[in-house]
Protein backbone atom coordinates (compact mmCIF):
# COMPACT_ATOMS: atom_id res chain seq x y z
CA UNK A 1 0.00 0.00 0.00
CA UNK A 2 1.07 3.51 -0.75
CA UNK A 3 0.53 4.66 2.82
CA UNK A 4 2.70 1.86 4.16
CA UNK A 5 5.61 3.11 2.03
CA UNK A 6 5.22 6.73 3.03
CA UNK A 7 4.94 6.09 6.77
CA UNK A 8 8.57 5.04 7.07
CA UNK A 9 9.69 8.45 5.86
CA UNK A 10 6.80 10.47 7.22
CA UNK A 11 5.64 8.78 10.43
CA UNK A 12 1.90 8.90 11.10
CA UNK A 13 0.07 8.62 14.39
CA UNK A 14 -3.44 7.54 15.30
CA UNK A 15 -4.71 9.37 18.37
CA UNK A 16 -7.44 7.58 20.34
CA UNK A 17 -8.96 9.55 23.20
CA UNK A 18 -10.50 6.98 25.55
CA UNK A 19 -12.64 7.09 28.66
CA UNK A 20 -13.65 3.73 30.14
CA UNK A 21 -13.47 1.85 26.86
CA UNK A 22 -11.85 -1.39 28.06
CA UNK A 23 -14.32 -3.48 26.04
CA UNK A 24 -13.45 -1.95 22.68
CA UNK A 25 -10.10 -0.17 22.87
CA UNK A 26 -8.08 -3.37 22.44
CA UNK A 27 -9.70 -4.40 19.17
CA UNK A 28 -9.66 -0.84 17.80
CA UNK A 29 -5.94 -0.50 18.53
CA UNK A 30 -5.25 -3.90 16.96
CA UNK A 31 -7.28 -3.08 13.85
CA UNK A 32 -5.65 0.33 13.35
CA UNK A 33 -2.20 -1.20 13.69
CA UNK A 34 -3.01 -4.06 11.34
CA UNK A 35 -4.92 -2.13 8.68
CA UNK A 36 -3.00 1.16 8.68
CA UNK A 37 0.40 0.05 9.93
CA UNK A 38 0.87 3.26 11.91
CA UNK A 39 1.67 4.05 15.53
CA UNK A 40 -1.25 4.32 17.93
CA UNK A 41 -1.46 6.62 20.93
CA UNK A 42 -4.26 6.04 23.41
CA UNK A 43 -4.92 9.04 25.63
CA UNK A 44 -6.62 7.59 28.67
CA UNK A 45 -8.69 10.47 30.02
CA UNK A 46 -8.89 9.31 33.63
CA UNK A 47 -10.58 5.96 33.09
CA UNK A 48 -11.62 3.96 36.13
CA UNK A 49 -11.45 0.65 34.26
CA UNK A 50 -8.59 -1.23 32.56
CA UNK A 51 -8.56 0.94 29.41
CA UNK A 52 -4.86 1.88 29.69
CA UNK A 53 -3.74 -1.69 30.41
CA UNK A 54 -5.79 -3.18 27.56
CA UNK A 55 -4.51 -0.53 25.16
CA UNK A 56 -0.90 -1.16 26.13
CA UNK A 57 -1.32 -4.92 25.71
CA UNK A 58 -2.75 -4.31 22.22
CA UNK A 59 0.44 -2.48 21.30
CA UNK A 60 -0.51 1.17 21.75
CA UNK A 61 1.52 3.90 23.36
CA UNK A 62 -0.48 5.12 26.32
CA UNK A 63 -0.59 8.41 28.19
CA UNK A 64 -2.91 8.83 31.15
CA UNK A 65 -4.61 11.84 32.63
CA UNK A 66 -4.68 11.60 36.43
CA UNK A 67 -8.36 12.56 36.28
CA UNK A 68 -11.03 13.17 33.66
CA UNK A 69 -10.44 16.37 31.68
CA UNK A 70 -12.68 15.90 28.65
CA UNK A 71 -12.12 14.91 25.03
CA UNK A 72 -10.69 18.30 24.01
CA UNK A 73 -7.98 18.14 26.66
CA UNK A 74 -7.25 14.50 25.80
CA UNK A 75 -6.81 15.46 22.15
CA UNK A 76 -4.50 18.31 22.99
CA UNK A 77 -2.38 15.90 25.02
CA UNK A 78 -2.30 13.72 21.90
CA UNK A 79 -1.35 16.66 19.67
CA UNK A 80 1.45 17.65 22.02
CA UNK A 81 2.73 14.08 22.00
CA UNK A 82 2.59 14.00 18.19
CA UNK A 83 4.49 17.28 17.83
CA UNK A 84 7.09 16.41 20.47
CA UNK A 85 7.67 12.99 18.86
CA UNK A 86 8.01 14.45 15.37
CA UNK A 87 5.04 12.83 13.63
CA UNK A 88 4.23 14.11 10.15
CA UNK A 89 0.46 13.88 10.49
CA UNK A 90 -2.14 12.35 12.78
CA UNK A 91 -5.62 10.93 12.61
CA UNK A 92 -8.10 11.04 15.47
CA UNK A 93 -10.14 7.87 15.92
CA UNK A 94 -12.78 6.99 18.52
CA UNK A 95 -11.81 4.21 20.89
CA UNK A 96 -15.36 2.87 21.02
CA UNK A 97 -15.21 1.28 17.58
CA UNK A 98 -17.58 3.72 15.83
CA UNK A 99 -14.98 4.78 13.29
CA UNK A 100 -13.86 2.39 10.59
CA UNK A 101 -10.04 2.25 10.55
CA UNK A 102 -10.04 1.73 6.77
CA UNK A 103 -11.69 5.16 6.39
CA UNK A 104 -8.81 6.70 8.33
CA UNK A 105 -6.59 6.21 5.27
CA UNK A 106 -9.03 8.23 3.16
CA UNK A 107 -8.83 11.04 5.72
CA UNK A 108 -5.03 11.00 5.80
CA UNK A 109 -4.61 10.92 2.02
CA UNK A 110 -5.40 14.63 1.29
CA UNK A 111 -2.87 15.57 3.97
CA UNK A 112 -0.17 13.28 2.58
CA UNK A 113 -0.90 14.80 -0.84
CA UNK A 114 -0.47 18.28 0.61
CA UNK A 115 -4.03 19.24 -0.33
CA UNK A 116 -5.44 19.81 3.15
CA UNK A 117 -4.47 20.81 6.68
CA UNK A 118 -7.53 19.43 8.40
CA UNK A 119 -9.75 16.63 7.09
CA UNK A 120 -13.12 15.94 8.68
CA UNK A 121 -14.76 12.54 8.22
CA UNK A 122 -18.48 13.07 7.67
CA UNK A 123 -20.86 10.46 9.01
CA UNK A 124 -23.81 11.68 6.98
CA UNK A 125 -22.43 10.95 3.54
CA UNK A 126 -22.37 7.29 4.55
CA UNK A 127 -25.95 7.13 5.75
CA UNK A 128 -25.42 7.73 9.46
CA UNK A 129 -28.80 8.30 11.07
CA UNK A 130 -29.66 10.34 14.13
CA UNK A 131 -32.91 11.34 15.81
CA UNK A 132 -34.95 14.20 14.38
CA UNK A 133 -34.04 16.91 16.92
CA UNK A 134 -30.39 15.92 17.06
CA UNK A 135 -30.31 15.85 13.26
CA UNK A 136 -31.83 19.34 13.01
CA UNK A 137 -29.34 20.63 15.56
CA UNK A 138 -26.36 19.12 13.78
CA UNK A 139 -27.56 20.55 10.43
CA UNK A 140 -27.92 24.00 11.93
CA UNK A 141 -24.44 23.85 13.47
CA UNK A 142 -23.05 22.69 10.13
CA UNK A 143 -24.73 25.56 8.28
CA UNK A 144 -23.49 28.20 10.73
CA UNK A 145 -19.93 26.90 10.83
CA UNK A 146 -19.80 26.43 7.04
CA UNK A 147 -20.87 30.02 6.50
CA UNK A 148 -18.32 31.31 8.97
CA UNK A 149 -15.31 29.45 7.60
CA UNK A 150 -16.38 29.44 3.96
CA UNK A 151 -16.18 25.68 3.48
CA UNK A 152 -19.22 23.50 2.96
CA UNK A 153 -19.37 20.97 5.81
CA UNK A 154 -22.13 18.52 6.72
CA UNK A 155 -20.79 17.08 9.98
CA UNK A 156 -19.16 19.61 12.30
CA UNK A 157 -19.29 17.48 15.44
CA UNK A 158 -17.51 14.51 13.91
CA UNK A 159 -14.57 13.29 15.97
CA UNK A 160 -13.06 11.42 13.01
CA UNK A 161 -10.41 13.80 11.71
CA UNK A 162 -6.93 14.00 10.27
CA UNK A 163 -4.40 16.74 10.97
CA UNK A 164 -1.35 17.99 9.10
CA UNK A 165 1.89 18.78 10.91
CA UNK A 166 1.09 22.51 10.82
CA UNK A 167 -2.38 21.92 12.27
CA UNK A 168 -0.91 19.70 14.98
CA UNK A 169 1.55 22.50 15.82
CA UNK A 170 -1.25 25.01 16.23
CA UNK A 171 -3.59 22.70 18.13
CA UNK A 172 -0.77 21.56 20.43
CA UNK A 173 -0.48 25.17 21.57
CA UNK A 174 -4.14 25.95 21.94
CA UNK A 175 -7.18 23.75 21.68
CA UNK A 176 -10.70 24.23 23.06
CA UNK A 177 -11.26 21.84 25.95
CA UNK A 178 -14.97 22.42 26.65
CA UNK A 179 -17.21 19.49 25.72
CA UNK A 180 -17.96 19.47 21.95
CA UNK A 181 -15.99 22.70 21.52
CA UNK A 182 -13.12 20.45 20.49
CA UNK A 183 -15.11 19.74 17.35
CA UNK A 184 -17.01 22.93 16.46
CA UNK A 185 -14.73 25.61 17.90
CA UNK A 186 -11.63 23.85 16.56
CA UNK A 187 -13.08 24.21 13.05
CA UNK A 188 -13.66 27.93 13.61
CA UNK A 189 -10.08 28.29 14.87
CA UNK A 190 -8.68 26.41 11.87
CA UNK A 191 -10.81 28.56 9.55
CA UNK A 192 -9.62 31.77 11.19
CA UNK A 193 -6.01 30.63 10.80
CA UNK A 194 -6.58 30.15 7.08
CA UNK A 195 -5.97 26.39 7.17
CA UNK A 196 -7.39 24.31 4.34
CA UNK A 197 -10.31 22.28 5.66
CA UNK A 198 -11.69 19.37 3.66
CA UNK A 199 -14.59 17.02 4.39
CA UNK A 200 -14.55 13.37 3.31
CA UNK A 201 -17.19 10.68 3.68
CA UNK A 202 -16.33 8.27 6.51
CA UNK A 203 -17.73 4.90 7.42
CA UNK A 204 -19.47 4.77 10.81
CA UNK A 205 -20.58 1.81 12.86
CA UNK A 206 -22.85 1.62 15.84
CA UNK A 207 -20.85 1.83 19.02
CA UNK A 208 -19.62 -1.59 20.15
CA UNK A 209 -19.55 -0.74 23.82
CA UNK A 210 -19.59 2.05 26.37
CA UNK A 211 -22.37 4.62 26.58
CA UNK A 212 -23.19 7.71 24.52
CA UNK A 213 -21.58 10.88 25.79
CA UNK A 214 -24.70 12.88 26.65
CA UNK A 215 -28.46 12.59 27.21
CA UNK A 216 -30.99 14.81 25.50
CA UNK A 217 -31.21 17.53 28.16
CA UNK A 218 -27.46 17.85 28.27
CA UNK A 219 -27.32 17.82 24.48
CA UNK A 220 -29.77 20.73 24.35
CA UNK A 221 -27.65 22.68 26.83
CA UNK A 222 -24.46 22.01 24.87
CA UNK A 223 -26.22 22.96 21.64
CA UNK A 224 -27.14 26.37 23.08
CA UNK A 225 -23.60 26.73 24.41
CA UNK A 226 -22.16 25.98 20.97
CA UNK A 227 -24.48 28.57 19.39
CA UNK A 228 -23.06 31.08 21.87
CA UNK A 229 -19.53 30.04 20.89
CA UNK A 230 -20.28 30.43 17.17
CA UNK A 231 -22.04 33.77 17.57
CA UNK A 232 -19.26 35.18 19.74
CA UNK A 233 -16.37 33.76 17.69
CA UNK A 234 -15.77 36.76 15.36
CA UNK A 235 -15.30 39.21 18.24
CA UNK A 236 -13.78 36.88 20.80
CA UNK A 237 -10.13 37.00 21.71
CA UNK A 238 -8.33 33.89 20.48
CA UNK A 239 -7.49 31.17 22.99
CA UNK A 240 -4.13 31.98 24.57
CA UNK A 241 -1.32 30.17 22.80
CA UNK A 242 0.80 28.16 25.21
CA UNK A 243 4.34 26.95 24.79
CA UNK A 244 4.82 23.26 24.25
CA UNK A 245 7.78 21.22 25.28
CA UNK B 1 -42.27 53.50 36.02
CA UNK B 2 -38.91 54.81 37.17
CA UNK B 3 -37.95 51.72 39.12
CA UNK B 4 -38.41 49.62 35.99
CA UNK B 5 -36.03 51.84 34.06
CA UNK B 6 -33.37 51.49 36.74
CA UNK B 7 -33.83 47.69 36.90
CA UNK B 8 -33.62 47.40 33.13
CA UNK B 9 -30.46 49.50 33.10
CA UNK B 10 -28.90 47.25 35.74
CA UNK B 11 -29.84 44.11 33.79
CA UNK B 12 -28.37 45.53 30.58
CA UNK B 13 -25.09 46.53 32.29
CA UNK B 14 -24.98 43.04 33.83
CA UNK B 15 -25.35 41.42 30.39
CA UNK B 16 -22.69 43.66 28.85
CA UNK B 17 -20.22 42.82 31.63
CA UNK B 18 -20.86 39.08 31.14
CA UNK B 19 -20.43 39.25 27.36
CA UNK B 20 -17.23 41.28 27.74
CA UNK B 21 -15.81 38.71 30.20
CA UNK B 22 -16.78 35.98 27.72
CA UNK B 23 -15.13 37.89 24.86
CA UNK B 24 -11.90 38.22 26.81
CA UNK B 25 -12.08 34.53 27.73
CA UNK B 26 -12.13 35.33 31.42
CA UNK B 27 -15.35 33.35 31.67
CA UNK B 28 -16.16 29.97 30.11
CA UNK B 29 -19.27 29.67 27.93
CA UNK B 30 -20.99 27.42 30.45
CA UNK B 31 -20.83 29.93 33.29
CA UNK B 32 -21.59 32.77 30.88
CA UNK B 33 -24.77 30.96 29.87
CA UNK B 34 -25.81 30.64 33.51
CA UNK B 35 -25.31 34.35 34.17
CA UNK B 36 -26.90 35.39 30.88
CA UNK B 37 -30.05 33.44 31.68
CA UNK B 38 -30.14 35.03 35.14
CA UNK B 39 -29.64 38.45 33.54
CA UNK B 40 -32.44 37.85 31.07
CA UNK B 41 -34.60 36.61 33.94
CA UNK B 42 -33.93 39.82 35.86
CA UNK B 43 -34.75 41.81 32.72
CA UNK B 44 -38.09 40.06 32.34
CA UNK B 45 -38.93 40.47 36.04
CA UNK B 46 -38.10 44.17 35.79
CA UNK B 47 -40.68 44.55 33.04
CA UNK B 48 -43.38 42.15 34.16
CA UNK B 49 -44.62 43.35 37.50
CA UNK B 50 -48.18 42.05 36.80
CA UNK B 51 -46.76 38.59 36.16
CA UNK B 52 -44.92 38.68 39.50
CA UNK B 53 -48.03 39.82 41.35
CA UNK B 54 -50.15 37.14 39.73
CA UNK B 55 -47.56 34.46 40.45
CA UNK B 56 -47.14 35.49 44.10
CA UNK B 57 -50.89 35.65 44.70
CA UNK B 58 -51.36 32.21 43.17
CA UNK B 59 -48.88 30.68 45.64
CA UNK B 60 -50.13 32.71 48.59
CA UNK B 61 -47.59 35.52 48.86
CA UNK B 62 -49.30 38.84 49.53
CA UNK B 63 -46.53 41.21 48.43
CA UNK B 64 -45.07 40.39 44.98
CA UNK B 65 -41.49 41.62 45.42
CA UNK B 66 -41.06 39.21 48.34
CA UNK B 67 -41.25 36.39 45.80
CA UNK B 68 -38.47 38.02 43.77
CA UNK B 69 -36.27 38.33 46.86
CA UNK B 70 -36.96 34.74 47.85
CA UNK B 71 -36.23 33.44 44.35
CA UNK B 72 -33.02 35.48 44.16
CA UNK B 73 -31.85 34.18 47.53
CA UNK B 74 -32.49 30.59 46.53
CA UNK B 75 -30.72 31.05 43.17
CA UNK B 76 -27.66 32.65 44.79
CA UNK B 77 -27.59 29.91 47.43
CA UNK B 78 -27.63 27.20 44.76
CA UNK B 79 -24.86 28.93 42.78
CA UNK B 80 -22.71 29.43 45.89
CA UNK B 81 -23.14 25.78 46.89
CA UNK B 82 -22.26 24.71 43.38
CA UNK B 83 -19.11 26.82 43.38
CA UNK B 84 -17.91 25.42 46.70
CA UNK B 85 -18.45 21.91 45.35
CA UNK B 86 -16.39 22.83 42.30
CA UNK B 87 -13.67 24.33 44.49
CA UNK B 88 -13.55 21.18 46.59
CA UNK B 89 -13.06 19.12 43.44
CA UNK B 90 -10.32 21.47 42.24
CA UNK B 91 -8.53 21.20 45.59
CA UNK B 92 -8.64 17.40 45.37
CA UNK B 93 -7.28 17.52 41.84
CA UNK B 94 -4.49 19.99 42.62
CA UNK B 95 -3.35 17.79 45.49
CA UNK B 96 -3.41 14.69 43.32
CA UNK B 97 -1.60 16.50 40.50
CA UNK B 98 1.14 17.80 42.80
CA UNK B 99 1.62 14.32 44.23
CA UNK B 100 1.83 12.71 40.80
CA UNK B 101 4.44 15.23 39.69
CA UNK B 102 6.39 14.86 42.94
CA UNK B 103 6.41 11.09 42.69
CA UNK B 104 7.26 11.37 39.00
CA UNK B 105 8.41 8.34 37.08
CA UNK B 106 8.36 6.06 40.10
CA UNK B 107 4.60 5.73 39.82
CA UNK B 108 4.14 6.41 36.12
CA UNK B 109 1.59 4.10 34.55
CA UNK B 110 0.63 2.37 37.75
CA UNK B 111 -1.44 5.05 39.40
CA UNK B 112 -5.15 4.59 39.82
CA UNK B 113 -7.65 7.11 38.56
CA UNK B 114 -10.05 9.39 40.31
CA UNK B 115 -13.78 9.23 39.71
CA UNK B 116 -14.61 9.86 36.07
CA UNK B 117 -16.78 12.88 36.70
Amino acid sequence: MLAAVTTTVRPLLAILPALNEEETVGSVVARVRAELGIDVLVVDDGSTDRTAEVARLAGAKVVRHPFNLGVGAALRTGFRFAVASGYFAAVQIDADGQHDPSSALLLLQPILDGEADLVVGSRFSSGYEVGFLRGRGMKMLARLVSRRIGVQLTDTTSGFRAFSRGTLDMFARRYPSQYLSDTVEALLMAGAEGLTIVEKPAQMHDRQGGSPSAGSFKSAYHFVRLLLVIVMSPIRQPLPSEATR
Amino acid sequence: MKVSVVLIAIAVVFLVVILEALRRRKLSEGYALLWISLGVGAFVLALARPVIDWLSRSIGIAYGPTLVFAATTVALFVIALNLTIHITRLETRVEKLAQEIALGDALNGSTSSEEAG
